[in-house]
């Protein structure tokens, strides 16, 4: 009743609906940064919404199964093969014991996410088996996964294959609008640092993770003279660093923060923006009402 | 009357309610109580999505809620209506003693700390096991506590650049504060001593930490022995 990894990828963790009622004591929300994706893989094997899942990053994960088990696929597409057949992901994956599984080749997207029916067999902490690896908290061992991992599943088993909707599935893009609010410190920047803010184009930087993504754009003129106490940091939060450079919270972030955020990425924006790769432009659109 | 006076509203993203307060006297224990209010206390009528996180800072507190929450008249005056209602009496606040090795084998930074500020071991001991400290804030990882009530002697700036990798249990001091690592994580405080009693465990999932926002907590001095006898985290 479990899989045993033959290749982990580059940061593949376990994560669920994450989280909650702990960040008054400093514990993020963490949880899958596509939402979306992780909802779908879910449905197509039958699991609760919310069930713990991987999400891999920028690369697959090649393992054996050791169990009769549904398994689905979302987010991101990879090339991927079972016993060396190249195999279609567009519905539910029936895997016997014994089945070689491997992901190659990255073709749309950033972050896959691979549901089994009856999800994993790990320790709940908080109510969650979403990682937290900056705290190696939750999830298996508290970090991203490992070649050599064995990871149990708690009631697999084959369920009715599902289809997947086409129009859910990600499409590649080079241009990416996505709705938001200002800013609690909105106030604080001038007219014009908004109209920048909201009229240029950002990319994000390698340097991103799921605690935050650095986005390159040109500086935005920071408040002067300004100087505000730390307060609850939400996903989604645009801040801007004394050098006018944006850092973009994500999932993991730490749960308050003190830099002044200009805008606030929409909550069902959030699947969006974790499956958009470095070069590709992204708008903030701020709607008047 | 409360101790709560709201300042401004602000919508925090469109799942989040950010409320600034003006400054008062007993403003940290108002907003700790209001934070056990919104956590424990009824759920809120007036809004149709859950509230999942209750954040509280030195003078705001952020409600973040599971899905879009629609600032209508009705949630405003019903959360101001709970806000006025917070009451300082009848708090109850827990005491821990904690056990602390300060010894170099286990507190890294211990004799840089002793030699820039000009103390001994001793008296650096001393200095830091008289007081009666009180648990400010959780926050920034999880289980971090900040704590007040450090001797002025015992006065570091953060170091400049954060160590990598700080031990679970250690107890390190900054910028007129001491620190507590609940758990193994990057750092930027002195570490001068580290307690084997575990402070963040999962046994309980709604409570995790022994330490509460207002605790009173004292550090007694252990020698390296005891230290080992009673570490938790070689448990597992």
């Amino acid at each position: 009743m479990y899989i045993e990894l033959i290749q982990a990828g580059s940061y593949t963790t376990i994560q669920d609906k994450g989280r909650t009622g702990l960040a008054h004591l400093g514990v993020p929300m963490s949880g899958y940064m596509d939402e979306y994706s992780a909802n779908l893989a879910n449905w197509m094997v039958g699991n609760q919404l919310g069930a713990g899942l991987l999400e891999m990053t920028w690369t697959g994960v090649e393992f054996i199964c050791h169990t009769t088990c549904s398994m689905a696929l979302a987010g991101a597409e990879f090339e991927c093969f079972v016993n060396g057949q190249s195999i279609r992901l567009d519905k539910t994956i029936q895997l016997n014991s014994g089945d070689h599984f491997k992901m190659g080749r990255l073709l749309i997207g950033v972050r896959a996410y691979m549901a089994f029916a009856g999800s994993f067999a790990v320790p709940l902490l908080g109510e969650s088996m979403s990682t937290l690896s900056v705290a190696k908290l939750g999830g298996h061992s508290g970090r991203a996964l490992k070649t050599g991992d064995v990871l149990n599943l708690k009631r697999p088993g084959l369920t009715v294959v599902k289809h997947k909707p086409l129009w859910k599935k990600i499409k590649p893009q080079s241009i990416h609008v996505l709705r938001a609010m200002p800013g609690p410190e909105v106030d604080h920047f001038t007219p014009t640092s908004i109209r920048q803010a909201l009229g240029q184009a950002y990319q994000i930087t390698h340097d991103s993770n799921r605690q935050g993504f650095r986005l390159s754009a040109d500086p935005i003129t920071a408040p002067n003279n300004f100087s505000m106490s730390s307060s609850g940091l939400v996903a989604g939060s645009l801040q801007v660093t004394p050098d006018g450079q944006t850092i973009l919270a994500m999932k993991d972030a730490q749960t308050t923060g003190g830099y002044p955020r200009i805008l606030v990425v929409n909550h069902d924006q959030l699947s969006q923006m974790a499956q958009i790769r470095p070069g590709e432009d992204i708008y903030f659109f701020v709607s008047s009402n | 009357m409360s101790e709560l006076k709201i300042k401004h509203i602000l919508s925090n993203g469109d799942c989040g309610i950010l409320l600034q307060f003006n400054p008062s006297n007993q403003l940290q224990l108002a907003i700790h109580m209001l934070v056990k209010d919104f956590l424990t206390g009824e759920a809120l009528k007036m809004s149709l999505v859950k509230l999942v996180n209750v954040i509280p800072a030195t003078d705001n507190l952020v409600l973040v809620f599971a899905a879009p929450v629609e600032m209508t008249e009705d949630l405003l005056q019903e959360i101001t209506q709970r806000v006025d209602q917070v009451s300082l009496q009848g708090i109850s606040v827990g005491f821990h003693e904690i056990p602390v090795c300060y010894d170099q084998t286990v507190a890294p930074d211990l004799s840089k700390v002793c030699q820039q500020l000009n103390l001994s071991h001793p008296k650096l001991i001393d200095y830091h096991t008289q007081a009666i400290y009180r648990v400010d804030m959780l926050g920034f990882l999880p289980g971090f506590a900040y704590l007040s009530g450090t001797h002025s002697t015992l006065n570091l700036s953060r170091k400049s650049t954060p160590a990598l990798q700080v031990e679970a249990g250690s107890i390190a001091i900054a910028n007129h504060q001491t620190g507590i690592y609940s758990l193994q994580s990057p750092g930027g405080w002195h570490v001068i001593g580290r307690t084997p009693v575990s402070l963040l465990s999962w046994k309980n999932q709604s409570q995790p930490m022994t330490l509460n926002p207002l605790d009173e907590v004292k550090f007694s001095s252990i020698c390296l022995e005891e230290f080992y006898s009673l570490d938790e985290s070689n448990v597992h």
